[in-house]
């Protein structure tokens, strides 16, 4: 421990004044929320979206506002309000092994839109984009039931070829699910569809996420000026709550900025940079903080992670939007989503990240709300250690149901997992 | 083995194709080798199964191990959530438990599965073709159809590479007939136990349509003839039982002394949706110009609810107060395989449809390898109770 005493004389980035990002962060989050409540009160309609795969800039042009409630929900979660709204859901009929954030939606409609973080307006509609979860169709199939909310549907093919292929009927297919959504979007709203709009929303989203792609490719940097997952899960609310904005784009030029101070003036997320990991699975949010204490305490920095892309796999360019083919570009883009890919890219993916950002292990956090994720996480573990011989570990716990947090066990099993980390680099 | 013997009942047949269906597969193999053809193993839910057929290929429905394997390797593969059904078919492939299967094919009806299809992709693409085909959602898209022809085209043009069998027009159209056939031989079954369920026991009934998704589609049809003149000639008085409908057993199968125990319990299940997708797609056009694209249409264009298929027209509350109609239904019990999202999400949907229509059911959950069932008597003994004396 003589190292960590030593470390705990470095400043942070937080104690250093070079953590401005993140709070710049928590206003564009209460702005977005503004901007959705007041389009609603002009006129114009709100949506439920999830968070991988919607076509935000179509969206736009008709003048519809995206909710998102995996957001929502991560965000109550965070801030300790999960308990009663999963317990409101399960009295209603959900069981324990639903995942957390439908219980966690459902009953926010069921409260009229009233929660802990503020007022969510119902939805006018939700846009059904099936890419990566099966579970988004059951979720917005309840608010058909519940509620009698529209779906639009966009079915996103999973990406089944083993190599990345994707077959050309699949982008035909889902561009064409764009083509026949445009003028059911146009009488839905009243609002006729302008194609020059669109580009102009995808020419803005294209440049955020070009930045934000310049953003995670600092994590191969030595130190890391940041944690790409911990840190990250922060930094991606821009590109997917408010992407084809201005807005967004001067947020990522700020965190650039502020990530190029970091590594000029040595400083990360951590005094030092003792280990550096690999990150997949989605984190806990009810206990965000401590979990990241349980990694932070080794001084360990997440230099890469695949959580942070479920809004878009940007950082190895699995995409490209092209403003001259804006509906192709938005489909192929669909079909990207992290979890439309199949299992052997997504370890592939891990294996890349391994080698390119130098990692010494890769941690897995599995939920038990999410299948989509951690279905075959076992397999990712088995992989790394026998294939590759990369130490990796397997922890489980949940993404907004407390009940699933064993901090005692978990910090163990963490512990045993640096210490083995510590003799393997002999530091 | 695989020779039916002279004199050998229907049942008993079906009983010994079961049998060996859990881990053994030695009725596969000698299909295979007395009939020349390859075999090819579908996870649930739907398969086209008249493609394989047509590439003189046997389709057989992985069903799982049914409790009859331990799941150490496959619960390393995996994560603690996940159903039974998921493990133990990876389990049977570790063991190599799955080499009569030159193919498996997987598909997108559950996060489960199709996460499965990779894992089971990395560990044994050495002993298997492995495919995974994507159905549509948008199903009311009028891109749907032509969608799912180019990509059952494209799952063959694999499975004529395993085969070494060009997929023919003619073969094709044959093989949807044979198929209507067998549709209709399992709909006449269930309709037997929804007029008469004391001529048929339901585990009788499930041994018979489990069979039918192992057997060569011929056997199947000449047995299960034979099977449903012998039932209609029985003898039988019906008992006073109460009729009940059950939901969720669409892929992973409870134990026959689960559904057993509910039947013993106080009730006829008079309807049910075990084995559901062979039968689901109902009849499909063999005279149609290009059969692929029948087979299509006849799964795009299907009005009746699949959980794991999501249609935008399709009402599912209409649906289940249709069904619990025509099967003069008094309950429903609900079963739900443990960690079986889709089942709980339909649950939830179905169950507010019978709330309101004051409709009474009952909510129980099941493994494969569940082994006790006097809860489920209990439970389900006090359901028909309060059914009956209501």
């Amino acid at each position: 421990m003589a190292s960590q005493e030593a470390a705990e004389q470095r400043l942070t980035a937080e104690e250093a004044g070079l953590d401005n990002a993140k709070r710049l962060q928590g206003e564009l989050v209460k702005s977005y929320y503004k901007w959705v409540v007041e389009t609603k009160k002009r006129g114009g309609k709100v949506a439920y979206c999830f968070v991988m795969a919607n076509p935000a800039e179509l969206l736009r042009v008709f003048n519809i506002a995206p909710i998102y409630p995996e957001i929502t929900s991560l965000q109550i979660s965070y801030r300790g309000g999960a308990p009663p709204l999963i317990s409101l859901s399960e009295e209603f009929g959900y069981s324990t092994d639903c995942c957390g954030y439908v219980k966690m939606g459902v009953a926010t409609v069921l409260n009229k839109g009233q929660t802990s973080i503020g007022y969510i307006p119902p939805p006018d509609m939700a846009m059904l984009t099936y890419s990566g979860c099966q579970i988004y169709i059951h979720w917005w199939e309840q608010y058909q039931y519940l509620n009698k909310t529209p779906l639009f549907t966009v079915d996103i093919p999973y990406v089944r070829n083993y190599d990345g292929h994707v077959a050309r009927h699949d982008i035909k297919y889902v561009a064409a699910q764009l083509e026949e959504l445009i003028p059911k979007l146009e009488q839905f709203t009243g609002v006729r569809y302008d194609e020059e709009k669109l580009k102009e929303y995808i020419t803005l989203s294209k440049e955020a996420w070009e930045l934000w792609k310049r953003c995670l490719h600092m994590g191969r940097l030595k130190p890391s000026p940041l944690d790409a997952y911990f840190e990250a899960i922060y930094y991606m609310s821009a590109i997917t709550l408010i992407r084809g904005t201005e807005e967004c784009i001067n947020f990522y030029k700020t965190l650039l900025q502020e990530l190029r101070r970091r590594y000029e003036e040595n400083i990360g997320p951590t005094p030092e940079e003792k280990f550096r990991l690999v990150f997949e699975g989605v984190p806990n949010y009810p206990f965000f903080k401590r979990f990241w204490n349980l990694f932070k305490s080794w001084n360990a920095r997440c230099v890469a992670s695949t959580y942070p892309k479920v809004a878009g796999i940007v950082d190895v360019d699995a995409f490209e939007l092209n403003p001259d083919k804006p509906i192709e570009s938005i489909a192929e883009y669909m079909i990207h989503a992290y979890c439309n890919w199949n299992m052997l890219m997504r370890t592939d993916l891990i294996r890349r990240y391994v080698k390119e950002y130098e990692a010494d292990g890769v941690v897995i956090h599995s939920i038990k709300s999410c299948r989509s994720f951690s279905m075959g996480h076992g397999d990712i573990r088995e992989y790394l250690i026998k294939d590759l011989d990369v130490p990796a570990l397997h922890i489980e716990s949940d993404h907004v149901d407390p009940r699933y947090y064993a901090e005692a066990q978990l910090k163990n099993r963490v512990d045993a997992f640096f210490e083995a980390l510590s003799i393997r680099k002999g530091v | 083995m695989a020779q039916i013997q002279e004199g050998t009942t229907p049942l008993a047949v079906f009983e010994e194709v079961v049998e060996d269906s859990y881990t053994t597969f030695n009725q596969v193999r000698g299909w295979k080798e007395r009939l020349g053809r390859k075999a090819l193993g579908y996870f649930p839910v739907y398969f086209p199964e008249e493609m394989a057929h047509a590439l003189n290929m046997l389709p057989v429905n992985l069903l799982g191990a049914s409790g009859r394997l331990p799941l150490d390797i496959a619960t390393a593969h995996t994560q603690s959530f996940v159903c039974s059904i998921t493990k133990s078919v990876f389990q049977l492939a570790s063991q190599n438990l799955l080499e009569p299967f030159e193919a498996l094919i997987f598909s997108n009806i559950c996060d489960v599965a199709r996460n499965l299809s990779g894992i089971m992709m990395r560990n044994f693409k050495e002993r298997h073709h492995i495919d995974y085909i994507h159905y549509p959602i948008n199903n009311s898209s009028e891109n749907a159809v032509d969608y799912l022809e180019a990509e059952y085209m494209r799952v063959v043009k694999g499975l004529e590479q395993v085969s070494g069998v060009g997929l023919d027009d003619g073969r094709l159209r044959e093989a949807i007939r044979l198929f209507n056939r067998k549709r209709q031989l399992l709909k006449t079954l269930l309709e037997i136990r929804r007029e008469s369920p004391w001529l048929l026991p339901y585990h009788e009934y499930y041994t018979a349509v489990r069979a039918a998704e192992f057997m060569p589609v011929e056997e199947f049809l000449k047995m299960g003839e034979g099977l449903v003149q012998e039932v209609l000639s029985r003898d039988l008085r019906p008992a006073d039982r109460v009729r009940v409908v059950v939901v969720g057993n669409f892929c992973e199968q409870p134990p026959v002394m689960f559904m057993k125990t509910i039947e013993d319990a106080g009730c006829y299940i008079v309807w049910d949706e075990a084995l559901i997708g062979p039968r689901w797609v109902g009849e499909v056009n063999p005279d149609a110009g290009n059969p692929v694209r029948a087979l299509a249409e006849a799964y795009v264009k299907n009005p009746q609810p699949l959980t794991v298929r999501y249609h935008p027209s399709v009402d599912k509350h209409k649906h289940m107060l249709e069904v619990i109609k025509r099967t003069k239904a008094e309950g429903v019990v609900f079963i739900t395989p443990k960690f079986c999202e889709p089942a709980l999400y339909d649950y939830i949907i179905y169950k507010h449809s019978l709330d309101r229509e004051g409709i009474p059911y009952l909510h129980l959950e099941y493994e494969e390898s569940t082994s006790s069932f006097e809860h489920v008597r209990t439970m389900v003994e006090t359901f028909a109770e309060s059914i009956m004396f209501d």
